[in-house]
């Protein structure tokens, strides 16, 4: 039997702890690389299961991201249901670039309207 | 000796306090799913702010793009919240979460039909939240993980999905097969090409040993 064949036993008795087939368990019981092979699976499943405890950092502005897009994609009108991720941060920009122009131009005819007469 | 019993008590101890702690989260995510399922929206809000970090982490490790992830991570949320009242509670929230990032993740990468390199080591902050590994494999690992989360990255995307979810997040076959939208013994193949290659990239010596049993 040479390693190759017995290379899927070892990566399965690894992950399952399960016996090996007997012709492969009496291979690898004689196979020096067979057993550093071995030996490396078990390192990396190690490793991999050491990241289930890692996170990686999203920034800080995903979360408010997800609740934008939820919000949208959530909304009756159909029209706001159509834009994506990327077209929600546009949308929400002109809304709001709209709204700044809008209460600046309030606030200026508001001055005008209050400004004394000359006489 | 002595010294190494306290170790393993003091370990016992952070381990049992963790479990009571994450037992006491999982109660609170399970009282908020049943909120939202009534539709309490805040309740929803909730569920993502408590859930959002991990999720994205999973979407990272699927697609090794952050941009990607974040898509995956916004739909990923969307379906959960349209298909909230089919979630029975027969697992736990988090893990039905990763099912659902994990299809979003898939057909994410089947749109974009691309595979980008070198993001996920560079840009990724690892923040380890475990302590208790075996002392004597502590060391040893943690220089393998660095290696290990770079290899990662260069698996074609179809290999790392498997491994990710199998090794890291325990799906077992039939899941990831469903969720992968392939057979089971497809799942199988593609995982044992996956850890053969990863191990290669990290053992690169053995592969140049002669195969053959003594």
């Amino acid at each position: 039997m040479r390693c190759e064949e017995v290379a899927v036993a070892v990566s399965e008795s690894i992950e399952a702890e399960l016996p090996m087939a007997q012709k492969a368990a009496r291979h690898v019981e004689r196979c020096l690389r067979c057993q550093a092979e071995q030996a490396q699976y078990k390192k990396v499943l190690f490793a991999m299961s050491s990241l289930r405890g890692a996170q990686s950092d999203p920034g800080p502005e995903l979360l408010s991201e997800i609740l934008d897009y939820l919000h949208i994609q959530t909304a009756r009108n159909p029209v706001l249901r159509s834009l994506d991720r990327h077209r929600v941060a546009y949308f929400t920009a002109a809304t709001a670039a709209v709204a700044a122009v809008t209460a600046t131009g309030a606030l200026v005819i508001a001055a005008r309207v209050r400004r004394p007469i000359p006489v | 000796m002595e010294r190494r019993r306290e170790d393993s008590v003091d370990a016992e101890v952070t381990s049992a306090t963790r479990e009571a702690s994450q037992t006491l989260v999982q109660d609170e995510l399970a009282s908020l799913v049943v909120a939202a399922q009534a539709g309490n929206q805040t309740a929803f809000e909730e569920l993502v702010q408590a859930t959002y970090v991990q999720t994205y982490t999973l979407a990272l490790r699927l697609t090794a793009n952050q941009e990607d992830a974040r898509d995956v991570t916004q739909e990923a949320y969307l379906r959960a919240h349209k298909g909230l009242s089919k979630f029975r509670g027969d697992s736990q929230f988090s893990t039905w979460m990763y099912r659902i990032t994990a299809n979003c993740a898939a057909t994410q990468m089947q749109r974009s039909g691309r595979h980008r390199h070198g993001e996920l080591p560079a840009g990724t902050e690892l923040i380890d939240l475990r302590s208790d590994y075996n002392p004597e494999l502590r060391a040893e690992a943690s220089d393998l993980r660095t290696r290990l989360v770079m290899a990662l990255d260069t698996l074609p995307p179809k290999l790392r999905a498997v491994i990710v979810l199998r090794d890291i997040y325990e799906m077992t076959h039939e899941e990831l097969a469903s969720e992968l939208g392939i057979s089971v013994t497809a799942a199988k193949v593609r995982l044992h090409r996956a850890r053969h290659r990863l191990r290669s990239e990290l053992f690169p010596q053995l592969d140049q040993v002669e195969s053959r049993a003594l």
